[in-house]
């Protein structure tokens, strides 16, 4: 039997082979290594959860009408049994509650699309912490920027669809931003949605339902299978490991092993999103009741990755310009369009901020603990602290009337908490990273602490320390910085320190400019981690295990 | 390759390490006996990065059991899967749909789903070799003369097309490439239609009727208690989705409640018509608390003192909600005295 199997196999490969000469490709394909870490895990959440969007998306438009004619409900659901409404509510209904498994099917959807864009936030901390962004990888990183911004803007297209009072809420602020853009606010508005806010043009719907299931979905979709190739073409990088250099990955082969694992947590993946859809209610539409633009409900509130937004516009001062026949919406404009902005531009930046700041043209393949690159990691907690607190600010109401706190006071603190948060989120990150730097300087130096303490002749008391294993040492030393030739688990190249400048082309040398005087201004921002810790060497006081 | 990494063939060491089964050998040979390519591919064994073999790997009954419990997942997923089919075939829809049809169809199918998962990851966890492989990287840069070469033909073939020669094709060109876009976006100009003065303008005209958008009838002085409030339409244009602008509500004070005189001139009889839309982002404001006259937006929570002509007390919103002239006909209805004398909901450039 195994023979017969063989046999098709080969002659399988061979046709193919016959086409394409893809020997080679597919034996380096089946070799291709991959690295094993639980954080690599994060990014196969969001593909994974991208894969369930699309097999439960297209079942969805089996059943969805995009169309905002209005029709009487006469369907399984009592309480609106009778009720005026447009047919995208209707047939949401419908699919709710007259197709079975319908209401699974659209649960599964919905939560997947919130850890779809959890998972790729996730992510995203995960490459930015340890460095993987690094050069040669700035690309791969501003793809993935990007699949950040159109995962939100996806998932903001398919909550408004059911045109439910809640939906409809959240779009009528949109409109309302888009109103706030100076001179040419008012016709984007009225271009995009065909006329007057609710758009009784009909238009709305139809083109808000081909943006979220075929235009945004065939970007992601390309960008996704773009960032996948290039981790395949670069290869994963790596924490640095014993044997593991910068020269080399140690992991897996993709195929069996990885193939099993990866296929496993698909299904695992999958498996969490059924779940949540079966026992975990979300979004039902059902209670909110079709829009109506006199109504809005208290506590209103959008998915988790809009929170930022409605908080921004809710601790915004109220400004507004008026001059010359114009109003400027400053209270609009700034939290809801130059804000994201900025934000979404210094994440695509920070790579090559970086790489300025600390001239580092060298490549890099293996990973950065937190602690290694405490600014790096402190401006990245600033980062998600400013973010938090707008996430916070974004439901302000709720956390007033769960806690009895006044509505202006949490208001308030939250405007002083998102100038000081972050500051002070940036110091206390600093110092602890920087003393977790210090604490593995010690243990580098000194050993582990064994707990044994000996009694010198003089009558002193110490604490024997044992000293590190030397390939644990290496590793330790490489990822404090240290140039260590005399451990060679782990060749330079590194990175750290000095740039070799690769790829260089001759003649590219700068001028001396402003941007470089700059640049030399706030090196030593970035540089303060190689300041001499005290040297320990010299301690007459440690003594270490023979 | 560089020297450091480790490639040695697992030499079977005599000493304390437990030999691995026979099948755990059988996998570990096919593993190590691959043949290697470009990136000098090949196994090391899974010691020398320091990780331990399953019990499963070592003990051919550890490893018998192993089998079964991947087979006995992956037996759960199929029964879940049939379980499916049944469920969704013997449970009334009309009668439980969207509850126990959700649990059911929901939960057989995380079942397989989940079971099918676990039996994949156990599979890999348990049976396959723990060795590891390792390959080189290469450089992603070039060698210098091939840059060198790509960079030259790149500027040759631009001197072919004399680009940089020829003055009168480039500036054609250039023209040309500038105005092509044009009709692209021309063609987006029938996406909406222009605003005009839309966006100034409610369905509010002199004598419209105030009809309540709940009893769908006009509203009469003396069918507001004193602190009551009511959403209005005006009459002829009830549906306030088709009249996004126009939502107001009618408030009715205690005498000598209210502290603004154009606000009370404006209304009639203690009753004040104020819009409804909110003067930040458009939402209809809705929570009204009668003590202290203050109207919030459940939005961003901009609060509106509705005793002083509207004044914005707390939040985003930068203007006061827009008042609507009232008064009573002659059978005793509220009808409005014309439209609003100010564009009402968030601001736009044009508002001025």
């Amino acid at each position: 039997m195994a023979g017969m199997g063989e046999t098709a196999a080969r002659q399988g490969l061979r046709y193919v082979d016959d086409r394409f000469g893809s020997a080679g490709f597919l034996r380096k394909s089946f070799n291709k290594v991959f690295p094993d870490h639980w954080s690599f895990l994060l990014g196969e959440i969001a593909l994974y959860s991208f894969v369930i969007l699309l097999l439960t998306g297209v079942y969805l438009t089996l059943f969805f009408h995009a169309s905002t004619e209005v029709v009487t409900y006469n369907g399984s659901y009592a309480p609106l049994r009778g009720v005026q409404m447009t047919d995208a509510y209707a047939s949401t209904l419908h699919m709710s509650f007259d197709v079975r498994g319908g209401l699974l099917m659209r649960q599964i959807h919905h939560w997947a699309a919130v850890l779809f864009v959890m998972s790729i936030a996730v992510h995203m901390m995960r490459v930015f912490f340890t460095g993987a962004f690094r050069k040669p990888r700035t690309i791969n990183w501003h793809i993935g920027v990007t699949l950040f911004i159109l995962a939100t803007l996806e998932g903001f297209a398919g909550y408004s669809l059911p045109d439910d009072l809640l939906s409809g809420t959240g779009i009528r602020i949109a409109y309302s931003v888009m109103e706030s853009i100076p001179v040419v606010g008012t016709y984007v508005a009225y271009f995009l949605f065909g006329s007057d806010f609710p758009s009784t043009s009909g238009d709305f719907i139809p083109r808000l339902f081909i943006i979220h299931v075929l235009l945004v979905p065939g970007i992601l979709l390309a960008l996704i299978s773009a960032h996948m190739m290039i981790i395949w073409h670069q290869k994963h990088t790596d924490f640095p490991g014993p044997g593991k250099t910068e020269h080399n990955v140690i992991g897996s082969p993709f195929y069996p092993t990885f193939l099993i694992k990866t296929n496993g947590f698909l299904f695992l993946v999958f498996g969490v999103c059924a779940f949540l859809g079966a026992f975990a209610q979300i979004n039902p539409v059902w209670l909110y009741g079709p829009y109506n633009a006199s109504q809005v409900s208290a506590g209103s509130q959008p998915d988790w990755y809009i929170f930022f937004l409605e908080g921004s516009l809710r601790l915004m001062p109220n400004l507004e310009s008026n001059f010359w026949g114009h109003t400027i919406s400053w209270n609009i404009f700034i939290p809801g369009v130059i804000l994201p902005g900025i934000m979404f531009n210094l994440l695509y930046a920070y790579p090559s901020l970086e790489a300025w700041l600390t001239k580092d043209k060298a490549f890099h393949n293996l990973l950065q603990r937190p602690r290694d690159t405490p600014i790096r990691t402190a401006l990245g907690v600033m980062g998600i602290t400013f973010y938090g607190i707008l996430y916070l600010g974004g439901q302000n109401d709720v956390l007033a009337n769960t806690f009895h706190w006044s509505l202006q006071s949490t208001t308030w603190v939250m405007r002083v908490l998102i100038i000081i948060g972050p500051v002070i989120a940036f110091y206390i990150t600093k110092r602890w990273a920087l003393g977790l730097r210090a604490k593995d300087e010690e243990r580098l130096h000194h050993g582990e602490e064994t707990g044994i303490i000996r009694r010198l002749p003089s009558g002193e008391y110490i604490e024997v320390h044992e000293p590190l294993p030397a390939q644990r040492a290496a590793i330790l030393a490489y990822q404090l910085g240290h140039d260590l030739d005399e451990h060679a688990a782990l060749p330079s190249g590194n990175g750290h320190g000095s740039g070799n400048g690769n790829g260089q082309a001759p003649g590219m040398a700068r001028p001396v400019g402003a941007l470089t005087r700059a640049r030399e201004a706030l090196e030593g921002f970035f540089f303060e981690r190689h300041e001499p810790e005290a040297g320990p060497d010299d301690d007459p006081k440690t003594l270490t295990r023979p | 390759m560089s020297d450091d990494a480790p490639k040695a063939r697992p030499v079977r060491k005599i000493g304390r390490r437990q030999p691995l089964t026979a099948k755990a050998a059988d996998a570990q040979d096919a593993m190590f006996s691959r043949a290697s390519d470009d990136d000098g591919t090949h196994a090391v064994p899974a010691e020398s990065v320091d990780i331990p073999h399953d019990p499963a790997q070592l003990d051919p009954r550890e490893d018998k059991f192993a089998e079964w419990q991947v087979a006995a997942c992956f037996i759960i997923a199929a029964l879940s899967a049939v379980g499916f089919v049944v469920a969704y075939v013997m449970i009334d829809p009309r009668a439980a749909i969207g509850r126990d049809m959700n649990y059911a169809l929901g939960g057989l199918f995380t079942t397989s789903l989940l079971a099918m998962g676990a039996g994949f990851v156990l599979w890999a966890k348990k049976l396959l070799p723990h060795d590891k492989m390792v390959q080189e990287r290469h450089d992603f840069f070039s060698p210098e003369e091939e840059e060198l070469a790509t960079e030259e033909t790149f500027l040759k073939g631009f001197r072919e097309m004399g680009l940089g020669s020829r003055r009168v094709l480039r500036r054609s060109l250039l023209g040309a490439a500038a105005l092509l876009p044009i009709p692209a976006l021309v063609l987006l100009r029938d996406l909406g239609p222009l605003p005009h003065s839309r966006l100034r303008h409610t369905a509010w005209r002199r004598g419209s009727k105030l009809v309540d958008v709940e009893s769908k009838l006009p509203i009469k002085i003396g069918d507001l208690e004193i602190g009551g409030i009511a959403t209005v339409m005006p009459e002829g244009h009830e549906e306030p989705d088709e009249n996004a602008l126009s939502p107001t509500i009618l408030i009715r004070f205690a005498p000598g409640e209210i502290k603004s005189k154009k606000e009370a001139a404006w209304g009639y009889h203690d009753h004040v018509a104020y819009s409804k839309i909110c003067s930040h982002a458009g939402c209809p404001i809705s929570l009204y608390e009668q003590q202290t006259h203050h109207l919030l937006c459940p939005c961003h929570q901009s609060t509106f003192d509705m005793a002083d002509d509207a004044n914005v007390i707390f939040g985003p919103a930068a203007r006061r909600l827009p008042q609507l002239r009232i008064s009573v006909d002659a059978e005793g209805y509220f009808v409005a005295d014309g439209d609003y004398s100010q564009p009402v909901g968030p601001s736009f450039w044009e508002r001025g």
